[in-house]
């Protein structure tokens, strides 16, 4: 029972007018994943310009840093004892010392640096007994970058004050040691320019440094931790007391460390030193580089948002629009590093993630001429952006919250992808 | 009686093609731009060309890339706007030309100041592109479209080179720019009958 089989009419070359585009979404979110991977070698460009931006940013920095004032290493007061060569030096009995640190932002072009001026009161005493030499005087003296000192008070030892003088890196007093008390009391201040470290000598077993003030990142290291340390906003201090081991000369820095100390010098120059480090330059660029780390699931998280889109309103968006839409997210990472630079990092994240949210709302609207898919995909963007910045700022919690997150976007999707299959 | 109609040229898988066809015409110049980069290097090191122009040069031969891209994409626009055809080897021509503009930059900057080794060479390389599409698709609109857009380009690097470290923000701004003016395109791209028409 064979039917003669009727060959298909044909219309020569001529296409069905109006046909419905079918879309193969396996062949279509293969390509997505591709374009994905091209814009993600986007964002490292831009990662890598965030680097060399944030390298020559440092080297000025530097180099304006240096202008002001180095680091400052403060060793003493110690009495020095006979002459050059058969030299002796005692530390004091007791040595109290107080740094105030004041950061200041020192600008040039874009370019900053966070230098400091620090108030140093130091008080303590030496033994009489100690200070038997040859002659009737010793010289009292403070190994530190004499240059960088911009005021100097005078020495108060026992009943008598003497003034200072400068040395290329230390600052001398001689003093008469006639009718001095056995326990020979002393203190003096000064006022010093530095940046990126004030590092103090503990001298004695009986001493304690306070080192106070503002800073925008301090962090304490030296051969022991501080006995007491607070930093909140901007105001830091750390309290260092009546435990430094006599045998300092002999502890291995590194062993007490509690910060990474990049400097090489700092780790073995000056041994038994303790005191804080200063980042010179912003960490802006930090933020950015962080900030692209999330890129990818930026990008991944919109594809999908407006695959849905498409597949739910039956509308094909074409592969090169959705190319533009994540053009447009890795510029955002390009448009915030450029405003980091001239403005703050909140300010500049607000600006560019409106600028790119307003973009590609407004796009989706005019592409899919819906004004409900434009404000839900700038719902979604902002929500998406926002959860990036809390990230951001909470880099403790930033696993937690992230993983979180991961799971509502997870339950937001499989909402979404309930409603493909039901009749419209 | 069925009627036969042409196949239509300008569909979206012409688009995305094209389109992939651009970029990878596109690296492979950037890449021979960043040879010419090497070389200008090499003349600099040898004496015959200043530090300082060597860096201009430099800076000039990174946005090779974009103005590739963006000069090939326009002339993509060209040919769906004007229905003018314009093939591969038009493409790596005015590719060439683009990429060649680095090299009279660096011939010219051993003899004359940079700024105006640079007005001239790109004068050069606009008439000659402008002269090319004159000659391909005989529409004077397309013409001053093209010499627009590389007016536009050209005047661009030239600032970003001028400003140095503020070039960062006005690079990312005109990027922003010129997303939104890709955007605007396309969404005035339509598909009629399977033909890609410019409305």
């Amino acid at each position: 029972m064979q039917q003669p089989v009727t060959p298909p009419p044909f219309y020569g070359f001529q296409k069905p007018v109006e046909k419905k585009p079918s879309v193969n979404y396996g062949t279509k979110v293969v390509i997505l994943g591709l374009q994905a991977l091209v814009l993600m070698i986007a964002a490292l460009m831009v990662w890598a310009m965030t680097y060399s931006r944030q390298s020559s940013n440092r080297e000025v920095a530097e180099s304006i840093a240096s202008q002001w004032g180095e680091r400052v290493y403060i060793n003493g007061p110690q009495a020095i004892i006979g002459v050059d060569s058969a030299s002796q030096t005692i530390a004091p009995q007791r040595f109290d010392c107080t740094a105030s640190v004041e950061s200041q932002s020192l600008h040039r072009g874009i370019y900053e640096a966070e230098v400091f001026n620090a108030n140093i009161k130091m008080s303590g005493s030496f033994s009489r007994s100690s200070l038997t030499g040859s002659d009737d005087s010793v010289k009292i003296s403070i190994q530190l970058p004499a240059k960088q000192i911009y005021r100097m008070g005078s020495l108060h030892i026992g009943r008598d004050e003497v003034l200072w003088s400068k040395s290329r890196d230390s600052i001398y007093a001689v003093v008469s040691l006639k009718d001095l008390p056995e326990t020979v009391l002393f203190s003096t201040d000064f006022d010093i320019h530095g940046s990126e470290a004030l590092f103090i000598n503990p001298l004695t077993e009986e001493s304690s440094i306070t080192i106070e003030g503002d800073a925008s990142n301090p962090s304490f290291s030296g051969s022991v931790l501080p006995d007491d340390r607070s930093v909140n906003n901007n105001r830091f201090s750390a309290t260092w007391g009546g435990r430094f081991s006599a045998t300092v000369e002999n502890t291995d820095p590194s062993a007490y460390d509690c910060e990474y100390i990049t400097d090489y010098s700092v780790k073995n120059g000056r041994e038994g030193y303790v005191g804080s480090r200063f980042l010179i330059g912003v960490d802006r660029y930090q933020k950015v580089t962080r900030a692209i780390k999330y890129a990818f699931i930026i990008i991944i998280l919109t594809y999908i948002s407006v695959l849905l889109i498409e597949i739910l309103l039956r509308r094909p968006i074409p592969l090169i629009n959705y190319f533009l839409v994540g053009a447009a997210l890795v510029l955002f990472y390009s448009l915030l590093l450029s405003f980091v630079e001239h403005i703050a990092f909140g300010y500049a994240y607000t600006l560019a993630a409106f600028m790119t949210i307003a973009l590609i709302a407004a796009y989706m609207w005019k592409m899919l001429d819906s004004r409900k898919v434009g404000f839900t995909i700038g719902a979604l963007l902002t929500v998406i952006y926002t959860s990036c910045y809390v990230l951001l700022c909470v880099s403790s919690y930033a696993l937690l919250l992230g993983s979180l997150l991961m799971f509502a976007a997870l339950a937001g999707m499989m909402y979404a992808s309930l409603r493909i299959n039901k009749p419209h | 009686m069925p009627e036969f109609i042409k196949e239509p040229k300008y569909t979206m898988r012409w688009l995305g093609l094209q389109t992939l066809f651009v970029l990878g015409i596109s690296f492979v110049l950037a890449l021979v731009a960043n040879g010419i980069d090497d070389y200008a290097f090499g003349r600099n090191t040898s004496g015959l060309l200043l530090e300082s122009d060597y860096k201009d040069v430099a800076q000039t031969t990174t946005y090779c890339f974009a103005l590739e891209m963006v000069t090939l994409v326009a002339i993509m626009l060209v040919e769906v706007a004007f229905r003018k055809g314009v093939n591969y080897l038009q493409y790596g021509l005015i590719g060439c030309a683009l990429c060649l503009f680095n090299l009279l930059l660096l011939a010219m900057t051993e003899f004359i100041s940079f700024f105006l080794a640079y007005t001239i060479v790109s004068v050069m390389t606009i008439g000659l592109i402008a002269l090319f599409i004159k000659g391909i698709t005989h529409r004077m609109n397309a013409v001053w479209l093209t010499i627009g857009v590389l007016v536009c380009e050209y005047g661009l690097v030239a600032l970003l080179i001028h400003l140095g470290t503020m070039a960062l923000l006005v690079g990312s701004l005109s990027l922003f720019a010129l997303i939104a003016v890709a955007m605007y395109f396309t969404l005035r791209l339509k598909l009629e009958n399977g033909e890609l028409v410019l409305k």
